[in-house]
């Protein structure tokens, strides 16, 4: 799972600043850059920013990720860091079966979901594994679970019982025997891999699917803590990603004309620093969709194929970008709004 | 004059809340879930029924995973010993099936039930998918909920109840089809959400003054719904209706009615004249004139004389089935008008003063691509007008849905029904369009449903502000509204020509085709959304303002979304 670093510079009396932006690689919180960084302008902006002042990370300061002020950090600076979910290959069996690349990531062939938490950790937490509709008739065997990373080293020690089968997966239980520490604020994550052989007509393949599984509520705003899955919304946790079921247009994929993807898209906020934004361009058209930005009244900053930075520039009452995600199967274009217009 | 019921939990010592029968031993706590984006009327009638038979009724706001959590929390907070998803609509099926499934993983032990149409016929599917789901209520649900509701508060199984279907030893059992109630002025009135709606600064609300209609369309299943429950037409009384109207208007200050009958306009010209003539009467008789109407009608029921008569009663806008101006396509879709009569029936409201918006439906399993030209010229012919365009969708339980499974052409499940056009042309069309005008024309919040909302907006600051500055501001929105109609014209005219010309096989110069239309039209939207969202703000303050100096009381907290008003 990739995620988005980004650093402001904060001195009292002005207004939060940009400074830089970068993604993140899945090896490491802050220590795995894998794609180019970029550093703005930065320094102090402009004071007639729009919502200057106020930092904003999809929602909360911090949310879904983690904040800090690190030692590579520049003086005064503050770093946030927000994850992106990642979709791998789409949860189509002719897909992953195409793939000869072991293991094939596909993130939504399997999901796991935990029951609210009870007071006392130690005690077990029901959990689901659901499979993705299509590929049920073709699992062999009881897929594997394993916690592959957490925030806090006793969520990493869970015990996980057998799995049960169910219509739609499998249930089972996870205890943490020594209790763990649940952070406020949203900063307790546990990510889940799911391991299943699927049956393809060349032989077998294993496919990954990782799920992470985000604790929202506790002490924000007396929401009570429930566990929240990739594909859920937490009116806390709003980073964790929300694509809703297409209405009333299912897929083509199998007809021989094109367009036969209804891709769903949208344009996620993950940050407003200033007049600066930061963009995700959040989509179901799997790992290989190409991305084509547009920008209208402003000026924009790639940090990613499907994040960037984007600032007005004031020439327009109306500022605004568009992005067209594009690939084999379908075409989405999502446009964005700069946030009350021109400034 | 009878008082109107606002949300509150019922003293269930009251008297007037006990039911005639015989009253349950201990009053049971419903939860009833579903999309509030207008006054929840079906939701509000079954939480009517269970108060009056001395239980306690909350109804929770919930249509999208984005309200997941809120829904979720506000009916655990509440303890219910019974929960009902009201589910009309398929198109976000999973999310109720979601809510159900989080529900009960989180612990919810009571009776989990759904009703509205999708249940209605989909009971076996969705019993079968969701072993969360204890019931579904079949048909109108009033009866078979308070009945429903004996049973638990008896502690007895739910089973055997007419309109209800069940798990039984491990089996789906239905019980006989309920006869739906012939006198809907018996019903307790729909109670109403304390925080009012509001267009344009005017407190609207809404009504229903008749269920069931008398039209046969292929695509709509209505006509399934009430032919089962054997009453395919129900009128109130015009008294009934009125007395409810003048609490709206005399206790909440309502100036706007929304009629949300599927059908207002009879298909007798004489009994619709009477009907309105006895409603207008009414309404003066219990003071109230002051008050304007949204209904619905087909298009060959509306003449002259029945447009003047809707305009004498108040009536301002009228939402038209007129769907298509082919008749080959009207035919398909079991429509029983002409496309001579959308013109009559257009121009019979124009002349009345009588604003019609309506909906186009540009494809459907069997259209080619040729049928579009009558129907786009007609919309092009009313660019002033409110109107949108879509697709012909399947639903459960209509004839289309059971042709296209004959046909062996029905895709995906009663989740997502769909189908591929027998025109390759219209499909790749639609396909483009899909993308290309998504947020101008097919989302839920695309341009053109903000411009029928605004439009709304305007109107009525025409008829309760005449005067100058009302008529600049209606000279904006008009002029939003011709531009952004004239340009999806001539985007779906383009997108025509490109796919008759070129090969819609070749997937890269279709995309390419798709991704370039979609950036001009989203590029040319930007600053007209922005100007449908300060018009549409400026109207809401300034109509709250005016009304409150003519002494209209005001509220605090009015709920002013676009929504309110998108099916104008």
């Amino acid at each position: 799972m990739r995620s988005v670093r980004i650093v402001v510079k904060q001195v009292t009396g002005s207004v939060p600043a940009l400074v830089a932006a970068s993604v993140l690689g899945a090896s490491g919180c802050g220590s795995a850059t894998s794609t180019p960084v970029h550093v703005s302008s930065g320094g102090t902006s402009s004071s007639s920013a729009g919502s200057g002042g106020i930092i904003v990370l999809a929602g909360s300061p911090a949310v879904g990720g983690s904040a800090g002020s690190g030692p590579d950090l520049p003086p005064g600076c503050q770093g946030y860091e927000v994850q992106l979910p990642d979709v791998g290959q789409p949860a189509v069996a002719g897909e992953i079966c195409a793939v000869q690349v072991e293991p094939v990531i596909s993130n939504g062939a399997a999901r796991i979901a935990l029951a609210q938490p009870g007071s006392d950790l130690s005690a077990p937490v029901a959990g689901t594994l659901t499979l993705a509709e299509g590929l049920r008739d073709q699992v062999q065997g009881p897929p594997v679970i394993e916690i592959v990373s957490a925030t806090d080293q006793m969520l990493l020690e869970a015990q996980l019982s057998p799995l049960e089968q169910t219509a739609d997966g499998y249930a089972f239980t996870v205890t943490w025997p020594k209790g763990a520490f649940l952070r406020a604020e949203d900063m307790t994550r546990v990510s889940f891999r799911t391991s299943l052989d699927l049956s393809c007509d060349t032989g077998t393949r294993l496919v990954n699917a990782v799920t992470e599984v985000h604790l929202c509520g506790g002490s924000f705003n007396g929401v009570p803590d429930v566990w929240a899955s990739t594909g859920d919304l937490c009116v806390v946790c709003n980073v964790i990603a929300e694509l809703a079921a297409s209405p009333i247009i299912p897929d083509h994929r199998e007809s021989g004309l094109p367009l036969g993807q209804a891709m769903r898209a949208r344009i996620v906020e993950l940050a407003k620093v200033g007049s600066s934004v930061v963009l995700f361009a959040e989509n179901d058209g799997g790992g290989r969709s190409s991305y084509e930005w547009h920008v209208t009244g402003g000026t924009l900053e790639h940090i990613a194929e499907d994040v960037v930075v984007f600032r007005s520039d004031g020439s327009t009452p109306a500022p605004s970008l568009q992005v067209a995600i594009v690939n084999d199967e379908g075409v989405a274009v999502v446009s964005y709004a700069y946030p009350g217009g021109a400034h | 004059m009878r008082k109107l019921p606002l949300y509150a939990v019922p003293d269930l010592a009251s008297p007037d809340l006990v039911s005639p029968q015989a009253p349950a031993p201990r009053p049971q706590r419903v939860v009833l879930l579903g999309p509030i984006q207008q006054e929840p009327l079906a939701l509000q009638y079954l939480a009517a029924a269970v108060r009056q038979a001395g239980h306690e009724a909350h109804v929770v706001p919930y249509a999208n995973r984005a309200g997941l959590e809120d829904a979720l929390q506000a009916t655990l907070r509440l303890e219910p010993d019974l929960v009902g998803l009201g589910i009309a609509f398929q198109n976000h099926i999973d999310e109720y099936l979601l809510f159900l499934q989080q529900l009960r993983a989180r612990g919810y032990g009571g009776h989990l039930t759904a009703g509205g149409h999708v249940p209605t016929f989909c009971y076996r599917e969705l019993l079968s998918d969701l072993p969360e789901l204890d019931s579904v209520v079949r048909h109108d649900g009033e009866e078979t909920l308070v009945e429903m509701l004996e049973l638990l508060a008896r502690g007895r199984p739910l089973t055997g109840l007419k309109g209800l279907v069940w798990r039984e030893n491990g089996r789906i059992v239905a019980g006989p089809v309920r006869v739906a109630k012939a006198e809907l002025d018996a019903l307790p009135w729909p109670e109403r959400s304390p925080v009012p709606y509001s267009v344009g600064g005017l407190t609207v609300d809404f009504i229903i003054s008749a269920r069931g209609c008398v039209g046969e369309c292929n695509y709509c299943s209505i006509a399934a719904y009430t032919s089962e429950q054997q009453k395919r037409y129900r009128l109130r009384r015009p008294e009934a209706v009125a007395e409810e109207i003048a609490a709206l208007h005399h206790e909440r200050g309502a100036r706007v009615i929304f009629i949300q009958d599927d059908l207002f306009v009879l298909p007798s010209e004489a009994r619709t004249i009477e009907r309105t003539e006895r409603l207008s009467l009414a309404l003066r008789a219990r003071g109230v004139s002051d008050l304007v109407f949204w209904v619905k009608g087909r298009p060959e029921t509306i003449t002259p004389a029945v447009a003047q008569a809707l305009q004498r009663m108040g009536v301002i806008h009228l939402f038209l089935g007129i769907e298509s101006a082919n008749a080959e396509r009207l035919e398909y879709l079991g429509r029983s008008h002409q496309p001579a009569d959308n013109e009559r029936a257009i121009a019979a409201c124009r002349a009345a003063g009588v604003m019609p918006s309506f909906n186009f439906m540009l494809f459907d399993p069997d259209s080619t691509l040729e049928d579009l030209d009558a129907t786009l010229t007609l919309a092009e012919a009313h660019l002033d007008l409110s109107w949108n365009v879509c697709r012909t969708e399947i639903y459960s339980g209509t004839a289309l849905r059971q042709r296209l499974e004959q046909e062996g052409r029905l895709r995906g499940d009663y989740r997502t029904y769909g189908y591929e056009m027998r025109d390759p042309r219209a499909e790749v069309l639609f396909r483009i369009l899909r993308v290309s005008l998504n947020e101008r024309a097919f989302s839920l919040d695309s341009l053109l449903n903000r411009l029928i909302s605004l439009s709304f907006s305007r109107q009525l600051h025409e008829v309760y502000f005449p005067g100058a500055h009302t008529e600049r501001l209606a000279a904006r929105v008009r002029q939003l509204c011709v531009e952004a109609r004239g340009d999806t014209v001539r985007a779906i005219r383009e997108a025509a020509t490109f796919v008759a010309q070129e090969n819609v096989f070749d997937s890269n110069v279709v995309r390419r085709f798709a991704v370039s239309q979609a950036l001009r039209v989203n590029a040319a939207d930007a600053e007209r959304r922005r100007q449908v969202e300060e018009l549409w703000q400026h109207l809401q303050v300034r109509g709250l303002e005016l009304m409150k100096r003519r002494g209209v009381r005001s509220f605090p907290r009015v709920q002013a979304d676009f929504g309110i008003a998108a099916g104008s």
